[in-house]
């Protein structure tokens, strides 16, 4: 198994390895309604995520079907508007992505899965989480080094059904 | 098989073993120390320790490709397929230096001394043709090589020596829990687990609690073969040929074994020639071997004139019951596979309408990918506005308990041949037939009464039931069991096949019952025993 890696920061623009221009501005307008930002935690259009759903994509062909497929359904859907899907208000987005949701949910899915995977694996996001970012070297170690208190474990030792003799 | 020529003839080894997993890698160390010449063959290659997710930010991403626990998803080169069309369970394992130690929690509970009278005791299953007590040093020796922490002295079990390591903090999580259990008032011990937590050598830094251990331990805290009996064994000489798939084991006109028949890293077909051959491939990968080793001598697959082998098959019968606190529980922290377990119910209990009993494991639950994306489609957290706060809901605000049921041997769930799938040489690929029983079915709706209650006496506010869970066949057992008598089972009491006197097994194929606790320590201390046995005997049943 070769060793993974690691992920890189977006491009300043233009296109990704797989995703064109387009494709990649639609991407981070969707990422956007499926990843508002709130006090806590950064909309997913602030962070790398649409970048790293590109990379997935070229690392993994197998993947590129479905989430091609989401990205189509999408532009067809607000092809009502003459400026597409970023021409649509927040509910008039939010409304696409539901009709695609409907219509096409295995596509939906694959573009669900890959926007939420892009999404915590960025490292704002996960710094938001207060997580260390990666885990390793850091970990936990202060909580690995607390003591466990065994006269917790009093009852039990007083109480419990001995083990069945055979 | 269709015969293209071998490549290549190495020297004879005294003993062969497949598989550098578990068991193999226990019965490497133990014949090499003995002064025999040991080959290992395994399928797999080392893992880089650069290599593992939890060094870069996308860690949990691999769960969904090449560290997935699941050779069907993940499809590496190394990785044979597992035809899983008429079971409802998935087998789990990884195929690389280490085994499925790789993927491993390390939950290291020992069986009971009842676990191996269960027919004398509750009139099921069969008995195993040794005890406890016998195994005991065993498990011992086995816990010192490797490291385990732990606590002994609980008397819901048989004593132990002090473990090697302290037990792992209880933390937040361990804090609630033990709270329900003791207004409870059930049993509960901190897990004995299969893993460091000071250093052990250079090699081996402690565990620093970074969470996820199914991805691997990048640490080598987690007490997986790779980093305690493997390195050992090559020391002692050993030698380890990794990417070397055995595709069958060979006989002489005698009938015993003289060798077995491998594909290199390059495809080309090699010929190990052994005195003893000793398999390790765990409890699918050895039937199934067995089972492509076929020859005039043994029309029906290699050590199978009982026609035994792949029957008997074994998961533990899994559900699943997670609770949702209203407290932060720092649940993201700490090994996610191992906290602590109750076996209040381990034992039969009448009323319950089922024989055996059940272990309920509680584990940590998940980092935060994993709780967006749920089990699967349809079960993700929403998107859109509501999304930040389902999921803040239950970031590190949850715990799981996961209830292990006793399996019984029943000779229709079975490992066969795959009509239709084959691994990238060609070779044909395992198929798992199992139902579960009515048993198993009542005791895992006992085991999800029992988990509710006791997580709503800890306090969740929510609690959501997998009644049955699909991705939960970690244990692999029973497929070549252990018996007196040829007509009931594949090898005898130390492991030799009843019908090929210098063939062994040594994973948890052998296995006669499952107990409802984790298969590891118990494997791993068979492994020893079997290769002890071998190494005194080493004449009188080589070729
Ligand atoms: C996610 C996960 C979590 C687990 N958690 C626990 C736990 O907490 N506690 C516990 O006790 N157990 C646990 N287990 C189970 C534990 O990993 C196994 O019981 C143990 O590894 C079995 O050892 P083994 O030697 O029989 O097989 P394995 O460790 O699976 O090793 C078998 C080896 O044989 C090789 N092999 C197979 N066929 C061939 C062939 N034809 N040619 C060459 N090589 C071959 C494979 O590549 C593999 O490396 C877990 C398993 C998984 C997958």
């Amino acid at each position: 198994m070769n060793p993974p890696v690691e992920p890189s920061r977006p491009s300043s623009g233009g296109h990704g390895a797989v995703l064109t221009a387009g494709d990649l501005a639609l991407l981070g307008a969707v990422l956007d309604r499926l990843l508002p930002g709130d006090g806590t935690m950064p909309a997913a259009g602030d962070t790398a995520a649409a970048a790293a759903v590109d990379r997935y994509l070229a690392e993994s062909p197998a993947l590129r079907p479905p989430v091609l497929a989401a990205l189509a359904r999408i532009r067809v859907a607000a092809a009502g508007h003459p400026d597409g899907f970023a021409g649509l208000d927040g509910d008039g987005r939010d409304g696409v992505l539901r009709s695609v949701e409907t219509d096409a949910p295995d596509a939906f899915d694959a573009l669900l899965v890959q926007a939420y995977t892009g999404y915590y694996s960025d490292i704002v996001v996960q710094r938001a989480l207060g997580l260390p970012s990666p885990l390793q070297p850091t970990g936990y170690p202060a909580m690995m080094q607390a003591p466990f208190d065994e006269r917790r474990l009093d009852r039990v030792r007083a109480t419990a059904k001995p083990w069945r003799t055979a | 098989m269709a015969e293209p020529g071998p490549d290549g003839v190495s020297a004879p080894a005294d003993v062969v073993i497949v598989g550098a997993g578990a068991s193999g890698a226990a019965a490497a160390w133990a014949l090499a120390r003995a002064g025999l010449r040991v080959v290992v063959l395994e399928q797999g290659d080392w893992i880089d320790p650069s290599a593992y997710p939890q060094n870069r930010i996308d860690a949990e991403r691999f769960r969904q490709s090449v560290f997935n626990r699941d050779p069907n998803v993940r499809r590496l080169p190394e990785d044979y397929p597992v035809d899983v069309t008429d079971t409802p369970v998935d087998p789990l394992m990884f195929n690389a230096v280490g085994g499925s130690t790789i993927h491993w929690s390390g939950h290291f509970p020992r069986f009971r001394p009842s676990d191996f009278r269960v027919r004398s005791l509750d009139g099921v299953g069969h008995d195993w043709p040794l005890d406890y007590w016998e195994l005991e040093p065993y498990y011992e020796a086995n816990d010192a090589a490797i490291g385990v922490t732990g606590l002994n002295g609980d008397p819901a079990n048989p004593p132990r020596l002090p473990r090697s390591d302290r037990p792992l903090p209880l933390g937040a999580a361990g804090e609630a829990v033990v709270g329900g259990l003791e207004r409870l008032g059930w049993h509960w011990w901190p897990s004995d687990v299969a893993m460091i937590t000071a250093p052990r050598d250079t090699a081996r830094a402690a565990c620093n609690g970074c969470g996820p251990c199914d991805l691997g331990c990048p640490v080598g805290a987690m007490s997986s073969a790779h980093v305690t009996y493997l390195p050992d064994a090559l020391a002692l000489g050993a030698e380890l040929i990794t990417r070397a798939r055995v595709r069958e084991l060979t006989v002489d006109d005698t009938g015993l074994v003289d060798g077995v028949v491998y594909y290199d890293r390059d495809g080309h077909l090699q010929v190990q020639p052994a005195r003893v051959v000793v398999l390790g491939a765990n409890g699918v990968g050895t039937p199934r071997l067995l089972l492509n080793s076929v020859s005039a001598r043994f029309p029906g697959g290699l050590a199978n004139s009982s026609d035994q082998v792949g029957r008997n098959f074994m998961f533990h019968p899994v559900a699943t019951v997670k609770g949702i606190f209203p407290q932060r529980l720092d649940t993201e922290r700490g090994p996610n596979g191992a906290l602590l377990h109750s076996q209040e119910f381990y034992e039969t209990d009448p009323d319950r309408g089922a024989t055996r009993g059940f272990t309920l494991q509680v584990v940590r639950h998940d980092l935060p990918l994993g709780l967006a994306l749920g089990d699967g489609p349809g079960k993700r957290l929403p998107w859109g506005a509501a999304h930040h706060e389902a999921h803040r809901a239950l970031f590190s605000h949850g715990v799981t308990v996961v209830v292990i049921a006793e399996d019984l041997p029943e000779a229709h769930n079975r490992v066969t041949l795959s009509p239709t799938e084959t691994d990238g040489h060609g070779i044909a690929a395992p198929k798992v037939t199992y139902t579960l029983s009515d048993n198993s079915r009542v005791l895992l709706e006992h085991g999800v009464a029992r988990a509710t209650e006791l997580l709503e006496a800890c306090g969740a506010h929510t609690v959501t039931v997998d009644p049955f869970t699909r991705v939960s066949g970690w244990h692999l057992m029973g497929t070549t069991r252990m018996g007196d008598d040829p007509a009931t089972s594949v090898v005898d009491r130390w492991g030799r096949c009843h019908d090929v006197g210098n063939l062994f097994v040594v994973d948890g194929s052998v296995f006669v019952t499952s107990a409802p606790v984790n298969p590891t320590s118990t494997i791993q201390a068979l492994a020893r025993r079997s290769a002890d046995w071998l190494i005194e005997h080493f004449e009188e049943v080589a070729r």
